[in-house]
């Protein structure tokens, strides 16, 4: 007979597979284009802003490495928005502007702590470039990266595009904790490439590049927002405005190196897209957005509302599994493991196939994914244990980030970075 | 980059997913067929047994000579073929995602099974003047009961320490005469329960200490 927590595992693996297979295919009809290599005919004027917050130790490599890009330099206009540093940051800025000379570096202190997006916004309202590159204090971009991704405007039917977002990848891949992420954000470009091949994708990160007026016209960025990158990409989708990934050239970031960083960090990702999806709400299974109103975001709500379910489930088969463990050891006086009586064919007949099927159709889709996000970012994929990890432990640590953002949300705790 | 999104693709992926658990469940049904098929194989030879005992019994008897050690070793025998066979009906019949009656008349079949063993133990108790060990008959409830789960793993350590202890296991809430005339001798109302050597009653859970002085007080030996 099948049990309810039998269907409802079903239900989720047949929603798996079909989403899963649905990126296979979208995959594999991209593979049948060549990857878009825009040619740079016009360099237009780019300000590029870098929010710093104690970034004394960074910032003079950042500037260095814009300075450095591929990129007409009188057509890059820096601009430095100090948020009020307690470190040495400001005194830095100012004394490698007076040192070099260079007469494109611009640095605007705030009287009080605005946040990034008070910076950024800052910013915006003295820019003077046609493009508004948001530029994190702690990432470098690839040098070919700007002028990528301002070709990627100019391509032919781009004119409703409103941001083109970067390939991410890590700095810092040390410990455990880093490597996983490094797969983490593998799969997250990979799927960026796909959710923009439907024209589905949704958000932007640090060193996307937004039409500066566009960004004026839709009023800059939101300053109470946790990730106001989100919001902003949600907002340009709202307003019939596309993103766009641009496949030439990456940016590499710094990413939190311990568990307790990593978990923050997550927290505020996610609850920056509960708080989001909400504004947006408008957009859920709305004809208007296309694919996106009916597909994409409906899913991603759906994934949030079942691993509530999954985690209440899982933590309520867990009690009773332990209990029922505790009194097979103490009163049975058995093992942990159980031995099971019969042949070995009984043992396998015993298997509980119901979850064991579609948990293998579901891995293998997963692996395939895994193969192709690698390949897409030309990296040779291996199995190593924070492979391991990330496949099989990390989902459940994301579940509870999950279940505690939404928990914060719920009870309306204060919004701080 | 293009921008690709055709219709079919959500169609073809969702007619694939369709597919695949298609063919799952048709490798399930398999699976299940096998089980039964291996059930119904071993409540035959269980069955066959039985028969085999009653038939030796008969024998014995007919002809007054009775070998009581030999009864008492191949009773022991068939009660713990039975415990394994019950084992592993159970587990086949939890992971059944149909087949239910099927199941059912196995369960069946092999609860009668256990009621005629017990029977023959007590009827070979008579005779001999000795069972060759301690019977536990235990009625428990199989809808998600914690209690009877920890009676049955208090039952498995009290055999873990005394071989020759056999125990009959009954689901007290199956729907068979046989069962429901035993629940009615014994005045079985609240699972789990149990009865020790076809005379202590006791309902509700006993721990394994309890039972090994119970069946110490009421030994057959």
């Amino acid at each position: 007979m099948i049990s309810t927590l039998t269907f409802y595992v079903w239900i989720l693996a047949f929603i798996s597979v079909f989403v899963s297979l649905f990126w296979v295919i979208v995959n594999s009809v991209a593979n049948q284009y060549k990857k878009s290599n825009p040619h740079v005919k016009v360099f237009p004027k780019v300000t590029v802003v870098i929010p710093t917050w104690n970034e004394e130790k960074a910032i003079v490599s950042t500037i260095k490495c814009i300075l450095g890009l591929d990129y007409p330099r009188d057509k890059i206009e820096i601009i430095i928005v100090d948020d009020k540093s307690k470190d040495n940051t400001v005194e830095v800025v100012n004394e490698f502007i007076f040192k070099t000379r260079v007469k494109n570096v611009r640095l605007i202190e705030h009287e009080k702590n605005k946040g990034k997006a008070g910076a950024v916004n800052t910013a915006l309202k003295e820019a003077r470039g046609e493009f508004f590159w948001v530029y994190d204090a702690d990432s470098y971009a690839s040098k070919e990266l700007l002028k990528n991704l301002v070709a990627r405007f100019y391509e032919k039917g781009n004119d409703d595009v409103g941001a083109v977002v970067a390939i991410t990848m890590i700095r810092n891949q040390g410990n455990l904790i880093e490597k996983m992420q490094r797969l983490e954000y593998v799969m997250t470009a990979f799927m960026r490439k796909l959710t923009g091949t439907v024209n589905t994708l949704h958000i932007t990160n640090a060193l996307s590049l937004f039409k500066t007026g566009l960004l004026k016209k839709v009023g800059g960025f939101d300053e109470g927002n946790l990730t106001e990158d989100f919001e902003i990409a949600m907002r340009l989708r709202s307003r019939g405005y596309r993103v766009v990934m641009c496949e030439k050239g990456v940016f590499y970031t710094r990413i939190p190196n311990t568990v307790k960083k990593m978990w923050m960090q997550r927290v505020r990702w996610f609850r920056g897209f509960i708080y989001n999806n909400l504004m947006y709400r408008k957009m859920i299974l709305n004809k208007q957005f296309g694919l996106l109103g009916l597909f994409q975001i409906p899913l991603e709500v759906f994934v949030l509302i079942t691993v509530f379910v999954s985690v209440v489930i899982m933590g309520i088969n867990f009690v009773k599994e332990a209990v029922n463990l505790a009194a097979r050891v103490f009163l049975a006086r058995s093992t942990l493991f159980e031995i099971s009586s019969g042949s070995t064919g009984q043992f396998f007949l015993g298997l509980n196939w119901n979850f064991i099927f579609p948990f293998v159709v579901v891995l293998v889709t997963a692996f395939y994914l895994y193969v192709q996000a690698h390949r897409y970012v030309g990296e040779k994929w291996k199995f190593y244990l924070p492979s391991l990890l990330y496949l099989f432990v990390y989902p459940f640590f994301r579940s509870m980030q999950w279940v505690h953002a939404a928990l914060l949300e719920i009870f309306g705790a204060k919004r701080k970075w | 980059m293009v921008r690709v999104f055709r219709k079919d693709m959500l169609v073809t992926s969702f007619l694939i997913a369709l597919f695949i658990f298609i063919l799952g469940f048709y490798l399930g049904s398999i699976i299940d067929e096998t089980r039964i098929a291996d059930s119904e194989e071993m409540i035959l030879v269980t069955q066959l047994d039985t028969d085999s005992f009653v038939t030796e019994k008969e024998f014995l008897t007919t002809f007054n000579v009775w070998d009581c050690p030999l009864l008492n070793s191949r009773m022991q025998g068939l009660g713990e073929d039975l415990r394994e066979v019950g084992e592993i009906i159970s587990k086949y019949d939890a992971r059944s995602i149909s087949n239910l009656d099927v199941y059912n008349q196995l369960k069946r079949k092999y609860f009668l099974l256990e009621l005629r063993a017990y029977t023959l133990r007590k009827q070979i108790l008579q005779t001999c003047d000795s069972g060759g060990g301690d019977v536990i008959l235990f009625f428990y409830d199989v809808t998600d009961s914690q209690e009877s789960l920890n009676q049955g793993y208090a039952l498995d350590s009290v055999v873990e320490k005394q071989e020759n202890v056999v125990i009959f296991s009954i689901d007290g809430g199956f729907d068979e005469p046989a069962i429901n005339s035993l629940k009615v001798f014994y005045n079985i109302t609240y699972e789990p329960t149990i009865i020790i050597n076809y005379e202590e009653r006791i309902e509700g859970y006993i721990s394994e200490e309890e039972i090994l002085k119970l069946l110490e007080k009421n030994a057959n030996m």
